[in-house]
């Protein structure tokens, strides 16, 4: 049975896994969307990208059709390098944000129809110079973007942040697994904004990877769900790695990201 | 025609066979030059039987192929891009006429002639299919044709309809990179995007068209009707 937590009244139970890292996980985003920074970052406004957002007056029907059509890349997930049941798990490390990321590139993979591969978050930890600490979601992406994730078949241990351990090639493996287009949504323009830029994110196909500031956390979000019980009608559905054998949703005021970036492509290598 | 269980009279020949006696039989001289089989791109065929007789080959989609006379029309060798092709032989007299299959060439598709304003539908059979679209261009698509480059129900029942996806790709991923799909993102460069681009699943011909407007009439264009 897939967990639900109301971030309005259960955000302490939520921090409680991300306490036992002992490290602050994620930092604020340091580029501004639309601005300079995050051009020069590579990071696209969704306002740029897409000439028209899903209206949110039409939100209830195109996350019915999402879902019917298996449009969600919480479909991709499922069908590919995470099926219900199989477990995602950053188990200890303070390394959410490229747990979190890796998901996000591996459910690209699957969209764009590429053979499923597992890749290793740990692979990421020169972006923190191999240490067990937090990073900024744009580093993340930059990293992904220049050098790729490695694959699992080259990461023995797949909590292990010393790059000795890793199968001779690792580094040049990853190249084959590269993030290509992100787009940016607005964390400047208040929630109604930021929802319809990642409802139109998630409408095209296309994973969220998202942090929240309450929870010192980063997920990627796969889907939606529209509940008229909850705030804003939308549950968000998150394949979180705190080994859970399932996604989990999010409902509440803090259940709309402090930030997020929507993965679009991935570099061709095959 | 007739088809016989007795396909022992006419030997199919090896690709490399086929070159050598190509090398043999057609190399020649004109006006100083030498001209070769098979042309780039193109793999050779050859049959044989024990008398002379007339021969027809087709190619996928009954397309007539005009083979080369050997050994008073004992034999023939043709030349013709990776697929499968239809070999016909009618023996002297009122002999029943002979039907093998021949494959050149491996599973992967060679580039075919450009699709023309509009191709026809291409006959039944199983395909290997690629799709390439404009990732600034996403959202002026219209929804269904959205869905189809994002659906996953819709994938299902390509592949349940004995098709293979080779991917989804955006323009913008692909790179300068020498590419496994080439033949497929060659029949893409300079077309209308978005483009699905597909070839028989045993190799053939690849053949580009736009994206049809509904998952309905892609499957149609690919040769499968509910």
């Amino acid at each position: 049975m897939i967990q639900r937590f109301d971030t309005d009244t259960q955000a302490a139970l939520l921090r409680k896994n991300s306490l036992l890292t002992g490290v602050p996980e994620v930092f604020p985003r340091r580029t501004r969307y639309g601005e300079a920074d995050a051009l020069s970052a590579g990071l696209q406004p969704v306002e740029d990208a897409l000439d028209v957002l899903v209206n949110p007056d039409s939100y209830k029907e195109v996350i019915a059709d999402c879902h019917a059509r298996k449009i969600f890349p919480l479909y991709h997930q499922y069908a590919s390098w995470c099926p219900p049941g199989q477990k995602w798990n950053q188990n200890g490390l303070g390394f959410c944000w490229t747990w979190s990321g890796t998901a996000a590139l591996m459910t690209v993979r699957a969209l764009e129809g590429k053979d499923t591969v597992q890749l290793a978050p740990v692979s990421m930890g020169y972006l923190v110079g191999w240490k067990n600490q937090g990073n900024y979601l744009e580093s993340f992406i930059q990293g992904a973007r220049e050098e790729g994730i490695a694959p699992a078949s080259h990461v023995p241990n797949p909590l292990s942040i010393k790059p000795s351990q890793y199968t001779k090639g690792w580094d040049v493996e990853r190249s084959k697994y590269r993030l290509d287009g992100v787009w940016d949504c607005n964390d400047r323009a208040g929630d109604d904004v930021m929802i319809q830029h990642c409802v139109s994110i998630l409408a095209a196909g296309r994973p969220l990877y998202v942090a929240y500031n309450f929870w010192g956390h980063a997920v990627p979000i796969m889907a939606l769900r529209w509940d008229e019980s909850v705030v804003n009608n939308i549950a968000w559905v998150i394949r979180n790695s705190h080994n859970e054998d399932d996604v989990i949703e999010l409902t509440g005021t803090k259940g709309v990201p402090s930030e997020a970036f929507g993965f679009i492509s991935t570099k061709l290598a095959e | 025609m007739w088809y016989t269980e007795s396909m022992r009279s006419i030997k199919s020949h090896s690709a490399a066979a086929a070159v050598f006696l190509a090398c043999v039989a057609i190399c020649h001289t004109v006006l100083g030059q030498l001209t070769v089989l098979p042309s780039e791109g193109k793999s050779l065929g050859s049959a044989s039987a024990p008398q002379p007789g007339k021969w027809i080959v087709f190619a996928t989609g009954f397309m007539p192929v005009s083979p080369v006379l050997l050994d008073g029309g004992k034999s023939i060798i043709w030349e013709g891009v990776s697929g499968e092709y239809a070999v016909i032989y009618f023996p002297p007299g009122d002999g029943q006429p002979l039907v093998q299959k021949v494959v050149l060439g491996s599973a992967a598709p060679t580039p075919g002639p450009g699709p023309g304003p509009t191709p026809p539908p291409v006959p039944g059979g199983k395909k290997q299919v690629l799709i390439v679209y404009d990732q600034d261009r996403l959202d002026n698509l219209p929804p269904d044709q959205r869905a189809i480059l994002t659906s996953l129900d819709y994938r299902e029942q390509l592949k349940a309809s004995g098709h293979k996806l080779l991917g989804i790709f955006a323009l913008q991923s692909l790179g300068t990179a020498e590419s496994k799909y080439k033949p497929f993102l060659d029949a893409v460069s300079g077309q209308t995007l978005p483009r699905v681009v597909f070839a028989p699943l045993a190799g053939g011909t690849v053949t580009g068209i736009p994206l049809p407007d509904t998952f309905a009439e892609l499957e149609k264009r690919l040769g499968y009707e509910k």
